[in-house]
């Protein structure tokens, strides 16, 4: 049920890291402060249950009952503002929306068990073999629609903006981190085990749609990005963006020979993301503090540089790292990813979708649009004059924080090595050989 | 003590540590005495001195030990197939050029501490940031000479390149200093563009930057032919930027626009040097073929006899000593390419303690003209060797310790610089007794040698001898007299690195006997550990018979002494006069430095500024804020759409259109209108996208 490798590990590391680092901020945040209960963390702490249960699922059954775990403790997390409209009606969003996607991926679940007989994942390929491909790959649409809601990627991508806003700045960083992370790595799995056969990827040409998604998901989340007057909802466009190019690294999977090195991209990434994103988000999160610039408006960080630097120049630096500027953490996640992406192409025959080198080119574009809203905030916070000259300080222990999520924004992508760090890659080839004689504690063997 | 990696990690890291220190410490939160900046400092480049005195200095006779550290060199930036490799090495060129770096960075130091107190009569607002840019230098030129690969090694040109640009314009209120510091950076960096060319066509066809894996892949025609030249013309194009050799030489002049300490240290002692570090380093791994040393060779040679000759006509004693550096640099040039890697390193060694010694005794004259000067209140330019004159007397220490220098650098016997040009140049003439068609690159050689010691000794004799103001012109000239009769000369803490920076441009500690070339040869010549076998070609030329050697002793020597009387004939008795030569046509040509400046001027600056002009125009009308290439592109294309139409020009001129900046926002726009708020629009959105999918996947599959 479920899987015991390398991958799994790895992303319930940065989920539990998530996890901790939440509820360290929430301590502070006036938003949960004021509103004390204790249910938070337990709420936090639920759904990262259900996140890491999402990272090592195997079974169709254990993926669905996974993400329902996340998502439910999620929709109160969302909501935990109860006196606030704005969060009420993001959670509400939430449920409902929730509620739909996963009905549609229980559909598609259903009806793969129906073709195949299995619910194990490993056993998927061999019962699928026979299968018509256009039954396998509009299940398969059935189930990326509920995938897609985890992944907020488009179509399935409206919910986010809403629920990021209207969510606790703490809850809502946890969600664009944790929540994402459980599902690619749920995605990863899935797609891998099940569909990495080199038939199926051949007959249903899945790689070609995810492709597509992809695509969609990094141009429409940058496009709609650029204009926002809202930080949060710029971060929640950012993030949605983000998702698209890691989609990439889901799409590389398409080509055996390259599908350690994809994981290892998309867990790089994923490393890299925590820090820059959680980073920015909390300075927002600082900022939006009565006693500082009570205000998550764009327009309210001008002349922020002379007011207060250090917060200043730790959020240009986050965003710098979001672009991808070298010699950011950010810059190297995507020069991994990307490298992934196209080996996979270059090393593919006839593989679909691993072909698909429009798609790099249309990440580097992406790159190059989403660098005019990223640096639009940094125009505003360095070269545009401020209101009120009252500095703003931050407090010490944030400072701290901020340290712990700097440093590694800048030392990360010059110190990873594949071959000594690279976790996943060394485990993920460990566990393909080990799985098969050892069997882990709760997991059924799989093959490949 | 035993020579460890720790050791070498604080010899690097020490000055690191210090301008960390001062830039976030000292600037900002130590009010009281402004001096705790220069301690920071001079404890950063003291210790790497002293750890090298007692650690590396006493393994210089051990030729074949390597170190390495880390013992593995780190994976740093990793691309799957190709990869990174850094780490540390010392071998003996390492050793010794570590003891010049750290002994010439702390005498400059100490110097600087007296120098740098004072900016126009008031205190120096910005002590501790000069002193925290001299040691982010200090560990960018310890980080190069300790690199085992050209990666690091070019992170530490482009520190030093960066620090070079803030020091020379560190008076950045005159004109003149803005526009020299960024006319050093983009010079260089047209060298460094090119390097950086060469370093990509190595990684390319050798797979690795690692010095040691370098030699090996050439040795094993990995890179080579017609490549193998390109990326040796490549990397020695960095070279000619960094060393100010022709045709990239006049930023140098220029860059004596900074502080004296720096145009000692930077632009005369180490960094200018660096290109010369890196060419000697090429030669050695077998990057540059016959071809290319050909190339280093004549630029080298020709170089040295260009600079010279322009230093015949300069007035500014800084701007003398400028290009004299220049003509030096070209020396250690053509050495390299004569394929004499010895007398190469030998005289960057040698060169760098004299022309430290002759910068800083400058810096002391100055000094303490511009203390008189502004005494009297007097507007005359310090820095003017007309209005020097009869300083012996007045300032003896500094004086004697100039004339050792000069000595040195015009090549008479009994000093270092003797002993390395004469390396010099009978490899040359070696290498011309072989190859009789390339004679030039001899004569390039001696002709300069009888030039340097003309300027210098002009140079001496008008601000050390005759009478008090003697040369000086214009209104002020009386006062100027006056004045000059008042100067003092310098404290201890300048007179001192001027006295030890002397002791080293004698012959007696580099060889016992005063003619031949010591141990420096033996040290620098043994094989170096890590290379292979074959490699040490780099070896094999250079050592003509000893006959070669002693006529070129006899004909630098009597060229040399030559020169010296010629400019005293001219200048100390006055027997000739300058005059019909100062009219004439070849001075006004010298005295314009060829035109090159002039032609660089007009052919890139002023075609840049009419570009940027052009282009900052354009962003205005276009761009309000971000800079968009993609943007501009479209721009351009609508542009020249609505010119074909003749319609809509207008808008583009009032900005109201921002090309794809402002279509994306539309986009933008249009998608933030799906996002209404309402629930079951998503819904809609969710399963119209599916039913669309769904379609678009039927039919694929019919």
């Amino acid at each position: 049920m479920v899987a015991d490798d390398g991958l799994a590990w790895f992303f319930k590391l940065v989920i539990l890291g998530t996890a901790l680092l939440t509820c360290l901020v929430s301590i502070r945040s006036p938003e949960v402060f004021d509103a004390f209960r204790g249910e938070f963390f337990v709420l936090v702490v639920f759904a990262a249950l259900g996140m890491v249960l999402m990272a090592g699922a195997a079974n169709l059954l254990m993926l669905y009952l996974a993400m329902e775990t996340a998502s439910l403790s999620s929709y109160v997390l969302a909501g935990f503002l109860s006196g606030q409209s704005r969060s009420a009606e993001a959670s509400f969003k939430y449920v409902i929306y929730g509620a739909v996607a996963s009905g549609v991926m229980l559909f598609g679940l259903s009806l793969l068990f129906g073709i195949g007989g299995t619910l194990d994942l490993a056993e998927l390929p061999a019962a699928l073999a026979g299968a018509s491909p256009l039954a396998v790959v509009l299940a398969l649409l059935f189930v990326l629609a509920g995938l897609g809601y985890k992944l907020a990627s488009v179509p399935f991508h409206m919910w986010s903006p809403d629920v990021y806003e209207g969510a606790p700045l703490p809850v809502t960083a946890f969600l664009s981190v944790a929540s994402k992370a459980g599902a690619f790595a749920l995605t990863l799995r899935f797609f891998d085990e099940a569909f990495g056969d080199r038939a199926i990827a051949l007959a249903t040409q899945w790689p070609l749609l995810l492709a597509l998604i992809s695509l969609l998901t990094m141009t429409i989340g940058n496009l709609a990005a650029i204009g926002q007057r809202n930080m949060k909802r710029l971060l929640a466009y950012s993030s949605i963006a983000h998702g698209g190019y890691l989609l990439m690294g889901v799409v590389a999977l398409a080509n055996p020979a390259v599908r350690a090195e994809a994981m290892a991209a998309v867990g790089f990434y994923f490393v890299a993301y925590l820090f820059m994103n959680l980073g920015a988000f909390y300075v927002v999160q600082h900022l939006a503090e009565p006693e500082r610039l009570n205000s998550e408006m764009i327009a309210d960080y001008a002349g922020l540089l002379r007011r207060s630097p250090f917060l200043a120049v730790a959020l240009s630096i986050f965003l710098f790292s979001l672009i991808g500027i070298p010699p950011f953490a950010g810059f190297w996640a995507k020069l991994y990813l990307f490298e992934a992406f196209v080996r996979a192409g270059l090393e593919a025959e006839g593989i679909a979708g691993g072909r698909h080198l429009w798609l790099v080119v249309a990440a580097l574009l992406n790159t190059a649009i989403s660098l005019y809203y990223y640096l639009y905030v940094v125009k505003t916070m360095c070269f545009d004059s401020a209101v009120e000259d009252r500095p703003v300080r931050a407090h010490p222990a944030f400072v701290g924080l901020m340290l712990v999520l700097l440093i590694p924004t800048f030392v990360l992508g010059l110190l990873w090595s594949r071959e000594e760090l690279g976790v996943p890659v060394v485990q993920v080839e460990a566990s393909a050989s080990l799985s098969s004689s050892v069997s882990p504690t709760l997991g059924t063997p799989f093959r490949r | 003590m035993e020579l460890s990696g720790t050791l070498l990690a604080i010899v690097l890291f020490a000055p690191l540590v210090a301008f960390l220190i001062q830039i976030l410490l000292v600037g900002r939160w130590v009010r009281g005495p402004r001096v705790a900046g220069a301690v920071v400092s001079l404890l950063g480049v003291g210790v790497p001195f002293f750890l090298v005195l007692v650690g590396v200095v006493p393994h210089l006779f051990e030729p074949t030990a390597v170190l390495w550290v880390p013992q593995a060199p780190l994976r740093w930036i990793d691309l799957g197939p190709l990869s990174f490799q850094v780490g540390l090495m010392v071998d003996n060129t390492t050793k010794v050029l570590l003891f010049m770096v750290t002994l010439v960075c702390l005498m400059i130091h100490l110097f600087s501490v007296e120098y740098m107190k004072v900016r126009d009569g008031e205190p120096e607002p910005y002590y501790s940031r000069f002193f925290a840019y001299l040691s982010l230098f200090t560990f960018a030129m310890i980080l190069l000479t300790l690199s085992d690969n050209l990666l690091t090694l070019f992170i530490g040109w482009e520190l030093m390149g960066l620090c070079s640009y803030l020091l020379i314009g560190f008076y950045y209120e005159r004109k003149s200093a803005q526009d020299a510091a960024i006319k050093a950076f983009l010079t260089t960096r047209v060298g460094d563009v090119l390097l950086l060319i060469g370093l990509a066509i190595v990684w390319a066809s050798v797979g690795s930057l690692r010095l040691p894996e370098v030699a090996q892949g050439v040795q094993a025609g990995a890179i080579k032919g017609w490549l193998l030249t390109l990326a040796g013309l490549f990397l020695f194009a960095g070279a000619v930027g960094k060393s100010a050799q022709f045709p990239l030489h006049t930023w140098l002049p220029d860059a004596m626009e900074g502080p004296t300490p720096v145009s000692a240290l930077i632009h005369a002692a180490t960094m200018v040097a660096a290109g010369v570090y890196l060419a000697a380093r090429m030669l050695q791994v077998g990057l540059f073929d016959e071809r290319t040393l050909l190339v280093v060779a004549y630029v080298g040679g020709f170089t040295a006899l260009f600079a010279a000759s322009i230093a015949l006509v300069q007035t500014d004693i800084k701007r003398v000593l400028a290009y004299s550096t220049v003509s030096q640099l070209g020396y250690m040039m053509l050495a390299v390419g004569v394929g004499n890697y010895t007398a190469a390193l030998f005289h960057l060694l040698t060169h760098a303690f004299f022309k430290a010694c002759l910068f800083l005794g400058s810096g002391s004259v100055i000094h303490a003209l511009h203390e008189a000067f502004h005494r009297h209140h007097l507007h005359a330019d310090a820095q003017d060797m007309r209005n020097m004159g009869g300083l012996r007397r007045r300032m003896p220490l500094t004086f004697g310790t100039f004339l050792i220098a000069t000595l040195a650098i015009s090549g008479i016997p009994l000093t270092a610089g003797f002993l390395s040009k004469d390396a010099i140049l009978a490899g040359s003439l070696a290498y011309v007794l072989e190859h009789p068609q390339h004679l030039m690159l001899a004569v390039f050689g001696f002709i300069a040698a009888a030039m340097t010691a003309f300027y210098m000794f002009r140079l001496v004799f008008w601000t050390f001898a005759g009478t008090p103001g003697g040369r000086a012109l214009g209104p002020e000239a009386d006062a100027v007299r006056g004045a000059l009769a008042e100067v003092r000369e310098s404290s201890w803490v300048m007179t001192v690195p001027l006295a030890v920076l002397a002791f080293f441009a004698l012959w007696i500690f580099w060889s016992l006997h005063p003619a031949s070339e010591g141990w420096i040869a033996e040290v620098l010549s043994g094989a170096e550990g890590w290379l292979p076998e074959a490699a040490h070609r780099a070896e094999a030329h250079g050592h003509g018979p000893a006959s070669v050697h002693l006529w070129t002793m006899v004909l630098s020597v009597g060229l040399a002494l030559l020169g010296v009387l010629v400019a005293a004939l001219f200048y100390l008795y006055r027997r000739w006069s300058t005059e019909r030569f100062a009219q004439g046509q070849f001075a006004r040509v010298l005295e314009a430095k060829y035109g090159l400046d002039a032609l660089y001027d007009w052919a890139f600056v002023r075609n840049a500024h009419r570009l940027s002009q052009w282009s900052g125009r354009f962003d205005l009308r276009v761009i309000d804020g971000a800079v968009n290439g993609l943007a501009y592109l479209v721009v351009g294309a609508r542009h020249s759409f609505t010119w074909v139409t003749g319609a809509i020009d207008r808008y583009v001129v009032d900005g109201a259109v921002n090309g794809v900046a402002w279509l994306l926002r539309q986009l933008g726009a249009g998608f933030r209108q799906l996002q209404t708020g309402y629930i079951q629009g998503y819904l809609l959105v969710v399963f119209s996208g599916l039913v669309a999918l769904a379609f678009l996947i039927s039919a694929a599959f019919r």
